[in-house]
């Protein structure tokens, strides 16, 4: 593997686990806790927060090989991983429209990751 | 345009479509922190320029931080004036900021299969983020 194939798949953890981190904060927002500090301080929300924290770290670490102009492109794929882990998770429903535009997303990224 | 007298939406009421369309400023305030966004990330790739640890890395990388912590706060804000769909689906424009960014600051090559990948991840975003509505 190149390394600019490498440094790109770094970028896509980095989408992975922040999505990830995104998922575990809607699923703490939609709790209930006994106080508005519980809401803050508990495993979800904290753990939640620090994958968010590392995983711009990872980011800083892949902009060290791919170029700025495809890192906006490569955390596109957010939005396709957090349907997929809605889906898997919260059973939200992917429709046919929405799986269109998910196709269309990783399309556009490996288009724009190859030719670089 | 609009009215500037646009009630403000409680969170409960954020996936409702807002009863007014919303004031022209909500969508200056909306580019403006999408802008503000992006230049999180011209700060990673200055950061990423240096050894990890060195005081220029924590100064780019404190910088990330700090956008990313005023960009949460005014999102907030947005998504209370904006239905997510609006908001999310003009997030795209990222894709265009960080082309643009990579060619002015960094010099970096855009090539015609960039801006045309880029093309499609515009319009599936929209694809995505309309069918929740």
């Amino acid at each position: 593997m190149s390394e600019l194939a490498l440094y790109i798949l770094i970028a896509v953890g980095s989408v992975i686990l922040s999505s990830i981190s995104q998922m575990m904060l809607k699923i703490s927002a939609n709790k209930t806790y006994p106080s508005r500090v519980a809401e803050y301080l508990n495993p979800l929300v904290l753990s939640g927060y620090t994958i968010f924290f590392l995983t711009t770290l990872i980011m800083v670490y892949a902009y060290r090989v791919i170029p700025l102009s495809i890192g906006p492109i490569i955390e596109a794929l957010g939005y396709v991983f957090i349907a997929i882990i809605g889906f898997a998770i919260l059973r939200e429903k992917i429709t046919r429209k929405k799986l269109l535009g998910m196709l269309l997303i990783i399309a556009g990224v490996v288009m724009s990751s190859i030719t670089l | 345009m609009n009215s500037k007298d646009t009630p403000e939406l409680s969170p409960i009421q954020l996936d409702a479509t807002p009863a007014k369309r919303p004031s022209w400023y909500v969508y200056v305030m909306l580019h403006g922190i999408i802008v503000m966004y992006t230049l999180a990330a011209i700060c990673s790739k200055m950061a990423a320029g240096y050894a990890f640890g060195s005081l220029p890395f924590f100064a780019w990388y404190a910088g990330v931080l700090l956008i990313l912590f005023l960009y949460a706060i005014v999102w907030q804000q947005v998504l209370k004036r904006l239905t997510l769909t609006t908001a999310f689906a003009n997030k795209g424009v990222t894709v265009i900021w960080g082309m643009l960014w990579g060619a002015l600051i960094f010099a970096e090559h855009i090539s015609i299969w960039m801006i045309i990948g880029a093309a499609l991840v515009l319009v599936g975003i929209i694809l995505v983020v309309s069918a929740d509505e």
